[in-house]
């Protein structure tokens, strides 16, 4: 089950409002490379892991993945909070406003609402972590399209982390790749 | 060194397999202090790999 | 009551995120690594320093955890700052 810890993974501050990149970044909360999706798949993924390294690894994955779904949906938050509506209107974020005020929607930044299409979760073990190795490759290159388009370098730091945990979950991803050909030999 | 490597499945040549993909296996070397660990997104040097814009794409 | 002591050290959070993060690190490592004892130690002496890290932080300026067994009155878990509040 799963408890809350009342403090970010990491930081997650912005150097000034930008409600047109709060509508770029939001694809990372609730599109289909985010964290949201992230974290439904592997928490999916799991239950049906024929090792324990795998299920732990998914596990613990999967739950640091909601951590970043906090930190993206707090940066979403930061470059809106507080900014007038007329502001808004001027902006890329005007939709989202229109149809939901300033509050975090999980969408892509399209506008799209999240979906479960995002994700895959098979039985076959083999299929569900190449499936995760692609995900962690796509959320880090989303995280450096991110990057080649703001230089507020608060914003930077935190996209910088996030991405760094993606290349390190590729890395456990493909350790348990490995366990699990041995378990398949064996 | 040895010793650790082969209480680690460690993908050599002749153990791959076509159609499979290998990621090779990390082998701990040493950690950073826990401030460096956060700042850098990894608690191992040999995993932090940063951006590096002036590359080609998908180069880490 | 508790109402008058300051609900956050930025500071001392951010030794708790430095070593909470280091844990995690270990506990990925160790799981498919099961038997590397350099890093079962090192999980173990960080995760020793992060719970009293997060021990001194919750006598100090309130809970981390909605759990905390030595609550004040009046219930503070519900107060700010929540972690999207808080310029770290």
């Amino acid at each position: 089950m799963w408890d809350y810890k009342k403090y970010l993974q990491y930081p997650a501050n912005v150097r000034r409002k930008d409600p047109d990149l709060a509508g770029l970044i939001v694809t990372q909360f609730g599109g289909p490379d985010g964290e949201l999706a992230a974290s439904l798949r592997y928490l999916s993924q799991m239950y049906s892991m024929p090792i324990p390294e795998a299920r732990a690894t998914l596990n613990n994955i999967g739950t640091e993945e909601l951590a970043h779904f906090e930190m993206v949906g707090t940066l979403v938050h930061k470059l809106v909070d507080g900014v007038p509506a007329d502001v808004l209107r001027q902006t890329r974020f005007a939709p989202h406003y229109a149809q939901w005020g300033r509050a975090n929607f999980p969408g892509d930044a399209f506008g799209n609402p999240f979906t479960a299409a995002y994700i895959a979760s098979h039985e076959d073990p083999i299929a569900s972590i190449t499936e995760d190795l692609a995900a962690e490759q796509k959320a880090r290159a989303v995280y450096e399209y991110l990057l080649d388009i703001t230089d507020d370098p608060s914003i930077i730091d935190t996209l910088s982390f996030l991405r760094e945990r993606e290349v390190v979950h590729f890395q456990r991803f493909g350790e348990v790749l490995d366990l699990l050909y041995d378990y398949q030999d064996n | 060194m040895d010793s650790k490597k082969q209480s680690y499945p460690c993908p050599g040549p002749d153990r791959m397999k076509l159609a499979h993909a290998y990621i090779p296996y990390q082998e701990f070397r040493e950690a950073y202090s826990p401030e460096q660990a956060l700042r850098r997104g990894t608690l191992f040097p040999e995993l932090w790999m940063p951006y590096q814009p002036g590359r080609v794409r998908g180069a880490y | 009551m508790a109402t008058n002591r300051p609900r956050v050290n930025t500071e001392l959070l951010q030794r708790i995120q430095q070593l909470n993060f280091a844990v995690l690190e270990t506990v990925l490592y160790l799981n498919t690594h099961p038997r590397c004892r350099e890093v079962l130690r090192l999980h173990n002496e960080l995760s020793r320093e992060y719970h009293e890290a997060i021990d001194e932080y919750q006598r100090r300026y309130g809970p981390l955890y909605a759990d905390y067994a030595d609550a004040d009155y009046p219930w503070q878990w519900k107060d700010s700052p929540w972690p999207w509040e808080i310029t770290y």
